[in-house]
C-alpha cells in the first residue's frame, strides 16, 4: 500500500468551496493542506482510503479506514474545549483523485508551532508555562472522557500546537487513533496495538487493554509529553534505539526523575509528572480537583 | 493527621480525656457497643465539650450478610434495626436500588446525630476482590457520595472499605480493585473508612502482621491517598505510623484487643472459658510494641530507650496503674510516633521507617541477653514490617 501526495491543483479541482489551496504537511496515510474559504484558512485534511484492489486490502481493513476517520469527527463534533481542534466547514465527503479514494473534511488552521518543533529550536519552557500545558491539555483528556470514554491514545509534542492566542495557548489535536470504551472496536486485528510505540502507556501492550483502559493512559502519554517539553528528551527511549528496547522499558524501566533534569521545577509537580509515569494506571494521580491544588500551587 | 479512639465496651471517660489532653483528634463509635439513645447522648456531649473533634460513626454494616451464623452475637447493634441496619443477602445486593437505599437511610440515620463526617455502609470483602461482593462493594463507593450530597449537610462522606487479609494478599487483584475504584465517572466520596479483617481475633496478631497484608495495606493507603482521598484506617493500632508514612490522613486504636485488630468474629465470638484480665502494657516507640508494665519497671533503668520520654511515662510509676492510664499512654506515644512520618516524601518517609526498625531490632537484642520478654513483648513483628516496607515499594514502583 503507497500513499502519494495528491497535488495542489488536483485538490482544488475537487473541494472548488476553496479559493486557494496548498500542501501544509504529511502525516501515515494522509495529508492536509491549507485551504481558503471566504479568507479563513482551514486545515483540510485528506485521508487515503486504500482498494480492495491492493495487496492485502479487504473490505474489512477499508471498512476500518473509514470508520476511524468517522470517530474522530464524531468526537470532535462533540467538544467544546477550547484545548481540542475545532471542526471546519467542510463536511467529511469521499472524493477520487487520480484512481485513488480519499476521505476528507477540514478542521480550523491552528497558527503556530507543534511542541515537537520547538522542542527541536532548543526551547526550554518555565514552571508556569508547563502547568499551563498540563492544565490545557487535563480539560482535554476529561472533555474527551466525557465523551462516550473516549481516550486520545497519541498525546505527543506532534500533536499539540502552541498558539499565540492567549485564550487557547496549547491546543491538542489528531484524533486519528481515539479509542471509545462504549463503542465497538474499530480495529479488526485485537493484538494490532495503534499510536507512536515509544509513547504508549505500558496497559496498551497488554491484549486485552480494550477491556481496561481509561483516561489514565492519557495521563500517562501527557506524562510523556510533559517530560520531553521540560527536558527536551524522552524519559525512556534513546534517540534511534531499537523499537523493541524502548518498549521494554516502558514495561518495566522507571524513568529518571525530571528533578535530576529540571532541578528548578517546584517538588510537587515534578512529583506530579514522574507519577503519571508509572507503569500502573492506579499509580497515577487522576483526581482532577486535587491535581488542580497541585497546579495552581506557586513556585 | 488524625488520630482516633476506636470506641466500644467500656469507654467509660478514656475517650473525654484523650480529648482532653489533645492525645486523640476524635472518635469512631460502634454500634454494636452502644444503644442509639446512648449514642446520641455522648455525641451531644462531645459535640459540645470538644469543638474542634472528629466525631465519627461506624454503621458496621459488614455485619449484615452474617444471619445465617449460629454464634451471631451482634449486641447494641440489634436496636438499630428498623433504623437504617438491616440483614441482607448478597442477591439482594445485587440490585444497585437496594444498595441506594441502605446507603440513604444510613446517612439520614447518621445526620440525626451530631456526627462530624459521615462514614458510608459497605459490606464485607471476604476471600477476593474479584468476587460478588467486590462488585457489591463498588457500588457502595460509586453511590456514596451522590446520596451523601442531597442532604446538603457540607460534611465530608468517608466510604467504608472492609476487606479480609486474605483479600488483600493477592497483589493483582489488590491492584485491578484500586484501579476501579480511583476512576468513578460519578463523584467519588471524599475518602475511605478502611478495615483490615483477621478471621479471628485469637490469631489477628500473626494474620495481620505478614509481609503481604501490611503491603497491600500500605499500597491501599498510598494509592487513595495519591489520587486525593483521604484515607481512615480503623483498628490500625501498631501499623499506624506506617500507614502514615505511605499517606494515611487518619489512624485509630482502642483500649483492648477487639478494639486493636478488626475481625468479624467480634460478631459471631466462639464460646471460651473465661480468662484473666490482660496485664497492663506499655507503648515503647523504640521497640514499635507493647511491653507488659512489670518489663517496663524491670529494663528503665538499664535500657532507658524503652521509655518514650512523654508526659504519660510517669503515669506508669503509679502502683494503681488502670486501663484509662493504658490507653492514654498508648494513644498518646502512637499520635507522637506517627507524626514523625508525616513529615518528608513517602520514600523519606519509609528510608526514616526503616531505620527505625533496625534500631528496634538492635534494642531487642541487647534486651534480650539481659531480660527474657514476654512472648508478646517480643520483636516477631519487625520482621514482617521490613519485609512489606519492600513489597510495597516494588508494586508502589517507589
Amino acid at each position: 500500500m503507497s500513499f502519494h501526495v495528491p497535488s495542489d491543483e488536483n485538490v482544488k479541482e475537487s473541494l472548488e468551496i476553496y479559493s486557494d489551496i496548498s500542501f501544509y504537511k504529511k502525516g501515515g496515510f494522509k495529508a492536509v493542506y491549507k485551504g481558503i474559504k471566504e479568507e479563513i484558512i482551514e486545515a483540510v485534511k485528506l485521508n487515503y482510503i486504500p482498494d480492495i484492489s491492493e495487496p492485502g486490502i479487504t473490505e474489512e481493513i477499508v471498512e476500518q479506514y473509514r470508520k476511524r476517520i468517522n470517530r474522530e469527527i464524531n468526537i470532535l463534533s462533540k467538544c467544546s474545549s477550547p484545548y481540542i481542534v475545532r471542526l471546519g466547514g467542510l463536511s467529511l465527503k469521499e472524493i477520487k483523485i487520480e484512481s485513488n479514494n480519499y476521505a476528507v473534511y477540514s478542521e480550523e488552521f491552528l497558527e503556530g508551532e507543534t511542541l515537537f518543533d520547538i522542542i527541536k529550536q532548543g526551547f526550554q519552557p518555565n514552571e508556569k508555562e508547563l502547568k499551563l500545558l498540563a492544565q490545557s491539555m487535563l480539560i482535554a483528556i476529561s472533555e474527551l472522557w466525557k465523551i462516550n470514554q473516549s481516550i486520545h491514545r497519541d498525546i505527543k509534542t506532534l500533536n499539540i500546537k502552541k498558539t499565540n492566542n492567549p485564550e487557547r495557548q496549547f491546543v491538542l489535536f489528531d484524533l486519528g487513533i481515539a479509542f471509545s470504551r462504549t463503542e465497538t472496536p474499530i480495529t479488526i486485528n485485537p493484538f494490532q496495538v495503534p499510536g507512536t510505540r515509544q509513547n504508549l502507556a505500558p496497559e496498551m501492550f497488554d491484549q486485552n487493554f480494550r477491556n481496561s483502559i481509561d483516561f489514565r493512559s492519557d495521563l500517562y502519554t501527557l506524562g510523556i509529553t510533559l517530560y520531553e517539553y521540560a527536558t527536551g528528551k524522552h524519559p525512556l527511549a534513546e534517540p534511534g534505539e531499537d523499537v523493541m528496547i524502548t518498549i521494554s522499558k516502558i514495561l518495566r524501566e522507571t524513568p529518571i526523575s525530571i528533578k535530576t533534569l529540571r532541578s528548578d521545577l517546584s517538588e510537587n509537580f515534578a512529583n506530579l509528572i514522574d507519577l503519571w509515569l508509572k507503569k500502573k494506571p492506579h499509580l497515577r494521580p487522576s483526581n482532577l480537583g486535587y491535581i488542580s491544588k497541585i497546579l495552581g500551587e506557586q513556585k | 493527621m488524625k488520630m482516633f479512639a476506636q470506641n466500644g465496651y467500656g469507654e467509660a471517660q478514656k475517650v473525654n480525656q484523650g480529648m482532653e489532653k489533645d492525645f486523640i483528634d476524635g472518635v469512631i463509635y460502634s454500634p454494636k457497643d452502644i444503644s442509639p439513645n446512648k449514642l446520641f447522648e455522648k455525641l451531644n456531649e462531645q459535640y459540645n465539650s470538644f469543638k474542634k473533634k472528629e466525631l465519627l460513626f461506624d454503621p458496621q454494616f459488614y455485619v449484615s450478610m452474617m444471619s445465617s451464623n449460629p454464634l451471631l452475637n451482634i449486641g447494641k447493634l440489634e436496636e438499630y434495626l428498623g433504623t437504617y441496619f438491616s440483614f441482607e443477602s448478597k442477591g439482594r445486593l445485587e440490585r444497585e436500588s437496594n444498595v441506594k437505599s441502605i446507603i440513604q437511610k444510613t446517612i439520614e440515620f447518621e445526620n440525626s446525630v451530631p456526627v462530624t463526617s459521615i462514614i458510608s455502609p459497605n459490606i464485607f470483602i471476604s476471600r477476593s476482590f474479584d468476587s460478588i461482593e467486590g462488585a457489591i462493594s463498588k457500588n457502595f463507593i460509586r453511590n456514596a457520595k451522590e446520596i451523601n450530597d442531597q442532604f446538603n449537610s457540607k460534611k465530608k462522606v468517608y466510604a467504608t472499605l472492609a476487606i479480609s487479609a486474605e483479600a488483600l494478599m493477592n497483589t493483582n487483584e489488590l491492584q485491578e480493585f484500586l484501579s476501579a475504584i480511583t476512576i468513578y465517572d460519578s463523584p467519588p466520596p471524599d475518602g475511605f473508612y478502611l478495615l483490615i479483617s483477621a478471621r479471628s481475633l485469637s490469631i489477628a496478631h500473626a494474620e495481620i502482621f505478614n509481609a503481604d497484608v501490611i503491603a497491600g495495606w500500605m499500597l491501599l493507603n498510598y494509592t487513595l491517598a495519591l489520587n486525593g482521598f483521604s484515607v481512615i484506617n480503623g483498628y490500625s493500632d501498631l501499623l499506624s505510623p506506617l500507614l502514615v508514612a505511605v499517606g494515611a490522613e487518619g489512624i485509630s486504636t482502642g483500649w483492648n484487643s477487639n478494639l486493636r485488630n478488626f475481625s468479624l468474629e467480634r460478631f459471631a465470638p466462639e464460646k471460651r472459658e473465661g480468662g484473666s484480665q490482660p496485664i497492663i502494657r506499655y507503648l515503647s516507640s523504640s521497640l514499635l510494641n507493647r511491653i507488659r508494665f512489670d518489663e517496663l519497671a524491670a529494663l528503665k533503668t538499664s535500657f532507658n530507650q524503652v521509655t518514650n520520654d512523654l508526659s504519660t511515662d510517669s503515669l506508669f510509676d503509679n502502683a494503681d496503674i488502670d486501663r484509662t492510664i493504658e490507653i492514654l499512654q498508648n494513644w498518646q506515644t502512637l499520635n507522637v510516633i506517627s507524626k514523625e512520618f508525616t513529615k518528608g516524601t513517602v520514600d523519606q518517609n519509609l528510608d526514616l521507617f526503616f531505620g527505625k526498625i533496625l534500631k528496634a531490632t538492635e534494642l531487642y537484642a541487647k534486651i534480650s541477653t539481659f531480660y527474657p520478654l514476654d512472648k508478646k513483648s517480643l520483636g516477631y513483628h519487625l520482621e514482617p514490617i521490613r519485609f512489606a516496607i519492600d513489597k510495597f515499594k516494588r508494586i508502589a514502583e517507589i
